[in-house]
């Protein structure tokens, strides 16, 4: 890839992958439940969650 | 008959003679499936069959458990059961072994490449077919055939750094994109890449055109990770959770210690006469020690200034010591530069007989370690 273009591309993704990990880092959609458990580990109770609906 | 045409025949015979002896030796076990299926192969063999949004089975995480492994050994399994028809197994074991010969090849030129001693040294001819007997001898190189993605990373890894070498840094990048989709590991060929374009900045650093200049660096250290962040955004969508693969490891009571904590007290248990037990490669100074003599080989390659092989076996060892001890054999014994490193050592072996010992001994140990291997999932030991 030539010229302006691979900078660009790389900066795209770059963004990207900067957004992801930043979701993954500050604001992830979990259950309290989960977030005690996996995130904090303020917790080792666990009760089966029902399943998602997507 | 030229080498290139020779060494692929070589590599698919001595893999699928290992596998007919394997399958001899798995009868009392329950057949060639059954014994190779161990540990995390279950886990592997149901998210090809399965998906990640099956349950687990792992008490009452449902799904969630899933998210420890990575995809793209899995996926590549999937393809193979959409594309031959069989189950799971058989499919898992025929994707491992074409990855494994696969491997074999890509070593052979790198090793070609690298190690231009091997052709003046002793066995100038002979080298190539004692690397392919030396791959399927090596010790817990079994784990290359079974249901696990050893044998997808380590050809990764090779042909990663081998393009790398040979100054192709975007097809290098792309195929640590598939490492990183393979392991948590795989993030570790990034600092390679990484390296390099600093290096290749600072050599051009004159040139005029400085945003072509720019892209050539930044375009491979932006594609390189681009596998464990689409399994983040897998995971996110999934789950909510893009970390999960790292936060489910609390599950398998992996913390982080550090590894000097860690080797010291596998070390400390001195439970070295758990190995003559039926389950008995569960010594916790067998993991530790398996840990130093990979960390004393990639300081070895270090010496012989193979920098980057010697990172790569290095920090592929040291980031999952921090937390743990167990798999420390299968993560150092199928690293492809601690094999190298391995591989190496015994070429400098001046007598004919020696090397045939050693050789013979490998072989033996090999089927020694996969019987107990076999064992560890029998129910009537």
């Amino acid at each position: 890839m030539r010229g302006i273009g691979a900078l660009v591309l790389a900066l795209v993704l770059f963004a990207a992958q900067a957004a992801i990990v930043a979701v993954g880092l500050f604001a992830p959609d979990v259950s309290p439940q989960y977030r005690a458990f996996f995130i904090d580990k303020t917790t080792t109770d666990w009760v089966r969650e029902p399943p998602r609906v997507r | 008959m030229p080498l290139r045409v020779l060494m692929p025949l070589l590599i698919t015979f001595a893999v699928m003679l290992r596998l007919a002896v394997y399958k001899v030796m798995a009868i009392p076990f329950g057949g060639l499936s059954t014994a190779m299926c161990q540990y995390d192969c279950g886990w592997y063999a149901r998210l090809a069959a399965e998906g990640y949004g099956s349950d687990s089975l792992f008490q009452n995480y449902n799904d969630i458990p899933n998210y420890a492994f990575f995809p793209l050994y899995p996926l590549l399994v999937r393809a193979g059961i959409e594309l031959v028809g069989m189950g799971r197994y058989f499919t898992g074991l025929l994707v491992s072994n074409l990855l494994f010969a696969g491997f074999i090849y890509v070593a052979y030129v790198h090793l070609r490449r690298t190690r231009v001693a091997f052709d003046v040294a002793m066995w100038p001819v002979m080298w190539p077919m004692m690397w392919v007997v030396f791959a399927v001898l090596f010790p817990l190189s079994f784990t290359f055939s079974a249901i696990y993605s050893e044998s997808l990373f380590a050809l990764l890894a090779v042909s990663s750094l081998g393009l790398l070498q040979a100054r192709r840094p975007l097809a290098a990048a792309v195929v640590a994109a598939l490492m990183t989709a393979t392991r948590p590991t795989g993030i570790l060929m990034l600092p390679i890449i990484v390296f390099d374009r600093a290096m290749h900045l600072w050599h051009h650093r004159h040139r005029a055109d400085r945003l072509t200049l720019l892209g050539e660096v930044l375009l491979p250290i932006a594609i390189a990770p681009l596998g464990l962040s689409a399994y983040m955004l897998a995971q996110y969508l999934a789950l909510g959770d893009a970390l999960a693969f790292n936060h489910v490891q609390v599950l398998w009571e992996r913390e982080w210690v550090g590894p000097v904590a860690m080797v010291a007290s596998g070390l400390g248990h001195w439970d070295w006469g758990r190995l003559l037990l039926p389950k008995g490669l569960q010594s916790e100074s067998y993991f530790a020690a398996w840990a130093l003599l990979g960390l004393v080989t990639a300081a070895w390659l270090a010496w012989r200034r193979r920098s980057s092989e010697a990172f790569l076996l290095a920090a592929s060892i040291l980031l999952p010591l921090s937390t743990g001890l167990h798999s420390m054999p299968r993560f150092v014994a199928t690293n492809p530069f601690f094999l190298f490193a391995v591989f190496e050592l015994a070429m400098m072996i001046r007598n004919r007989i020696a090397v045939a010992a050693v050789f013979g001994t490998a072989g033996l140990l090999h089927g020694v370690v996969l019987v107990f291997w076999f064992i560890s999932a029998s129910s009537t030991y």
